[in-house]
């Protein structure tokens, strides 16, 4: 997937002649932090992201009821005063499974965005690295996962491996290595020639050391940027696959799987079908968002284009 | 230009030769002996049975020899038989892939006539509440689920139109124009991802365009802001926009799937979800790969178009 | 809107009215950081036939200059908050936008910096040239096509039937601004404004590049505005100069008494980095410091916290633009008084000279005087 949001638009000042910066004696890592500040939509979006995760690792101590704690009396009710989201056929609490499904869509969206860098950092770093044939089998190999829609691959992954969420998280990851991979390549070919990484070729260091020190932190920031709108990503994904059955499996309170099981009462339970959907978008927004920041903050170029 | 185009014919033996073994290694030896998961639990079957059915997937033979088979015979056309129905794969595929071309061309249409005219107004209207709020619209519309909106949309049309037929799949051959309507929803749901994207994308490409050089020539020219916008700025902007919409493609065939499971559209998007509920592995491994060399296609279209495009590039 | 005392500028007053007169322009960009003022009280003046040069480094508000003349500024964060801007007395400030487009391209043209940039990649160059006939003549897309050929043509570019149907990226860099100056004088415009036309080019083509402007120029008796930042380029082509520093002009006047005794430090000093041919190397000095950020201008003078001869009233009161000589107006409360020669402790040969043979990379004087035909097809 390209990145997933167009650019922002440059501030206005870009487009005005101005004289030096009084920004240059700060770090990048400031200069970044204040330019990120300065965005106040990506300041929601983090706050957004603060909250799931909070509520991810609240879990069942901050859930108003137990999320799979079933209560015949009080089934299928509608949004009211002890069940603010409602309750579905079982007299779950709709409000206390959603709070669940936060965990899941979390560990499932950290979980396959971590998986896919332990797999796509060294790929693309050693492709980037070393280029020539080695580079050209990892990128060929590479290309083929960039052959599929994404959710085709992934449901075909999950469908032979079989329905589960830990299968979900490896097929995703399996995707997103790839971007990575691209990713990281083409950063570190840029790096690759710059005086300091020379230097410390010059003085004979290890490949494996020059990796790691000189050029790992210098292709850090389009990572963290791609890592975010692949979180965001990766909760569609999950949600998804969920919806389709292919990913969490009854009774696990997943966003995309109640969405699907609220299908067969939705004339008569609607809320069954609109707050997991609310859900949903407000944890991607809230990664797309602060990923969309993030990248005008760190990775200028891209905003540019 | 010929020269250009028999080049990536080649470049995509590689691309489509990848594709088939990743089709062919997912479905037929990560699970294992697929024989054993296909019977599962009918225990009942006969010893025999088993034996046909693996000879008939060559499960005799070794994996290279296999995978030889099973491509050489896709490559003939011969995608198997399912093994519930006996029905060739290929029939099953053909006799779905028209709903699927339709809805992805319906699709298209929206984002093309919807998109990007969206975005380059509010790149024109840069900052003014014509621009806000389009861009919010297509924050929304890019972060909203589509198997949710569809699932909405099907709960908002029997909720409240409950006789209405938006909803109701007739087969083309039937009444065309039936068919037509009983798609623009599901067509629309569909693009609406991919619409949104494309308004951020045009918006932000054009006001590239809009700061460059050639812009400012233009309009030192006298031309006026029309014919700067159609002549100079568009034509420009769409480069990129073209190329992400060949990548966008995936997205459409990826919804696919999602759409018509929750429309009941009978496409191939639900054949593959049919055939893993029913663990019928050849007409998922047809149907895959089906979409898959499709999407491969898919882009070296845009490819070629591209060059058509950009005279830059060399051939 | 302040007063500007200064008064017009006396050239040698020729009895017919200026070609483009600018008075008093100000150009401001407002910005998330504080407003940039980029013009800030310009005048200037260019009469028929004459070349005009505006000199300063990047940031000086030179090529804000020229396209608050085009009514180009970006809108927003740019606006022109004040002044005047005439063609033979009409003020084009006041001029609605599509009067302004009729202006454009057939009155006044202008040129860019890299003509690479400044023609639209996916469009062939007839079709790019040939907008001008259609638009200001009303011309056919076939005729104007036609008329594009012949401007090529005049330029002397080979084959012109072939390039119309060349993109951009097809042309050499010389034959690409030619067709940037046969678009810009399509119309035979009064006024043309180069901004530094010949900066992107290769030194090779940079003099016939010029060269061309100069002739062609002369022929048609259209005013020209140079910009550049370019001593050399101002030496060879301009009549009269405009050296501009922090949004404003600080010296006023014709090229042999810029050179021969500028009278405001920066304009020495601009002089003083020039390489000249067979000058001592070790002597090339560099201005000292920065430009200043134009959001947050010195209350005094704006080039006194680089210039040597800064006194403390320099930090206080802005300078006026006033008359230093007939004919040289200085913006300096402590304006230079002798010849450039005497600071250069006898150099072998003086400035302009040095700059005529050392900046431009020899075959510009020769190619100045030569036959304009001389050079025909000689952009590779």
């Amino acid at each position: 997937m390209p990145p997933l949001f167009a650019a922002q638009e440059p501030a206005a000042a870009a487009a005005a002649p101005s004289g030096t910066s009084a920004d240059e004696t700060l770090s990048p890592t400031r200069l970044a932090w204040r330019s990120f500040r300065r965005r106040k939509l990506g300041l929601v979006g983090t706050a957004m992201v603060l909250l799931l995760v909070l509520v991810a690792i609240g879990g069942t101590l901050i859930t108003p009821y137990d999320p799979n704690g079933m209560n015949a009396s009080v089934s299928m009710h509608a949004p009211g005063l002890a069940h603010p989201a409602g309750t579905d056929r079982f007299g779950r609490d709709q409000l206390s499974r959603l709070m669940e499904g936060t965990r899941i869509s979390m560990l499932v969206s950290f979980g396959s965005v971590l998986l896919s860098l332990a797999m796509g950092l060294p790929l693309g770093l050693i492709a980037g690295y070393y280029g020539g044939l080695v580079s050209a089998v990892i990128m060929r190999t590479e290309d083929v996962v960039f052959a599929f829609p994404t959710i085709l691959l992934a449901l075909m992954i999950v469908a032979t491996l079989g329905p589960s969420l830990i299968n979900l998280v490896l097929a995703i990851a399996i995707i997103f290595q790839a971007n990575v991979a691209r990713v990281v390549r083409a950063s570190v070919m840029s790096v690759k020639e710059k005086e300091f990484v020379e230097a410390a070729r010059a003085v004979a260091a290890r490949d494996a050391v020059i990796m790691a020190r000189f050029i790992l932190p210098n292709v850090m920031s389009p990572v963290i940027v791609q890592a975010t709108f692949h979180l965001s990503l990766a909760i569609f994904i999950e949600a998804s696959l969920s919806f389709l059955g292919l990913g969490a499996q009854p009774p696990t309170p997943s966003w995309g799987l109640m969405l699907n099981e609220s299908r067969t009462f939705m004339e008569f339970a609607p809320w069954l079908t609109v707050f997991p959907g609310l859900a949903i978008i407000f944890a991607v927004l809230a990664f797309n968002l602060m990923g969309d920041a993030l990248r005008d903050a760190l990775d200028p170029r891209l905003s540019e284009r | 230009m010929l020269r250009y185009i028999l080049l990536r014919l080649l470049g995509l033996v590689p691309v489509l030769f990848g594709v088939s073994v990743l089709v062919f290694v997912a479905i037929w030896v990560i699970p294992g002996d697929i024989v054993d998961i296909m019977m599962g639990d009918e225990v009942a079957q006969s010893e025999k049975a088993m034996q046909r059915l693996r000879a008939q997937l060559n499960l005799d033979q070794p994996i290279w020899m296999r995978y030889l088979l099973w491509v050489g015979n896709a490559l003939r056309g011969d995608l198997g038989v399912s093994m519930i129905s006996g029905e060739p794969v290929l029939d099953q595929i053909l006799e779905r892939a028209p709903v699927n071309l339709q809805l992805v061309l319906i699709a298209m249409v929206f984002i093309i006539v919807i998109g990007i005219p969206l975005g380059t107004l509010a790149a024109y209207k840069q900052f003014t509440w014509v621009d806000n709020s389009i861009r919010v619209g297509a924050i929304f519309g890019y972060v909203i689920p589509n198997f949710w909106l569809a699932t909405i949309a099907v709960l908002i049309v029997s909720l409240y139109f409950p006789r209405a037929t938006v909803l109701d799949y007739v087969p083309f051959s039937k009444d065309p124009i039936a068919n037509i309507k009983g798609l623009l929803i599901p067509g629309f749901v569909l693009a609406l991802t991919t619409l949104s994207y494309i308004v951020r994308l045009t918006r932000s490409t054009v006001l590239d365009t809009l700061r460059l050089d050639y812009v400012r020539t233009a309009r030192a020219k006298g031309l006026g802001e029309r014919v700067v916008m159609s002549t100079h700025v568009l034509k420009n902007s769409l480069i990129p926009v073209v190329t992400v919409l060949g990548i966008q493609v995936g997205v459409l065939i990826g919804g696919l799937v999602l759409t018509e499971e929750v429309f009941m559209l009978p496409g191939i998007g639900r054949m593959i979800l049919l055939s893993i509920e029913a663990r019928d592995f050849m007409v998922l491994a047809g149907g895959v790969l089906f979409l898959g060399v499709v999407f491969v296609l898919v882009n070296l279209v845009i490819d070629i178009l591209y060059a058509f495009l950009d005279p830059r590039i060399t051939y | 809107m302040s007063e500007n005392p200064v008064p017009p500028a006396a050239a040698a007053a020729p009895a017919e009215l200026p070609v483009l007169r600018i008075r008093d322009l100000r150009t401001h960009f407002f910005t998330g950081q504080g407003v940039v003022k980029a013009v800030d009280g310009v005048d200037l003046e260019v009469h028929k036939g004459e070349v005009l040069g505006i000199v300063g480094e990047s940031g000086s508000g030179k090529s804000v200059t020229a396209l608050s003349i085009m009514q180009l500024v970006a809108s927003p964060p740019g606006r022109i908050v004040s002044g005047r801007i005439e063609l033979d007395g009409l003020d084009m400030v006041k001029l609605d936008a599509a009067a302004m487009r009729r202006i454009r391209g057939k009155r006044i043209s202008m040129i860019f910096q890299d003509p690479l940039a400044s023609l639209n990649p996916v469009l062939r160059i007839g079709f790019q040239l040939g907008e001008v006939f259609r638009h200001h003549l009303g011309l056919e897309k076939r005729q104007a096509v036609t008329e594009a050929e012949r401007m090529l043509r005049a330029m002397d570019i080979p084959s012109p039937a072939t390039r119309v149907r060349n993109y951009p990226h097809q042309l050499s860099g010389g034959m690409r601004q030619r067709a940037m100056i046969a678009m810009a004088l399509s119309c035979k415009p009064e006024l043309l404004i180069a901004d530094e036309p010949t900066t992107a080019l290769d030194v090779t083509v940079q003099a016939q590049v010029l060269n061309l402007m100069k002739q062609v120029c002369r022929e048609h008796r259209t005013a020209l505005v140079l910009i550049t930042h370019d001593m050399g380029v101002i030496a060879n082509m301009c009549e009269r100069v405009a050296v501009m520093y922090a949004g404003k002009v600080v010296e006023y006047t014709d090229v042999r008494t810029l050179f021969r005794r500028p009278g405001h430090p920066y304009a020495a000093g601009l002089l003083r980095s020039l390489p000249r041919l067979g000058g001592n190397a070790r002597r090339l000095q560099s201005i000292e410091g920065q430009p200043p950020r134009l959001t947050r201008l010195p209350p005094g003078c704006a080039y006194a916290p680089r210039c040597p001869r800064a006194q403390p009233r320099c930090r206080e009161e802005a300078p006026e633009l006033v008359r230093l000589r007939p004919g040289q107006e200085v913006r300096c409360h402590f304006p230079l008084e002798g010849s450039l020669e005497g600071s250069l402790q006898g150099s072998p040969q003086g400035p302009l000279e040095g700059a005529l043979e050392g900046s431009l990379h020899r075959p510009i004087p020769a190619a100045l005087h030569a036959a304009p035909n001389a050079a025909p097809g000689a952009a590779r």
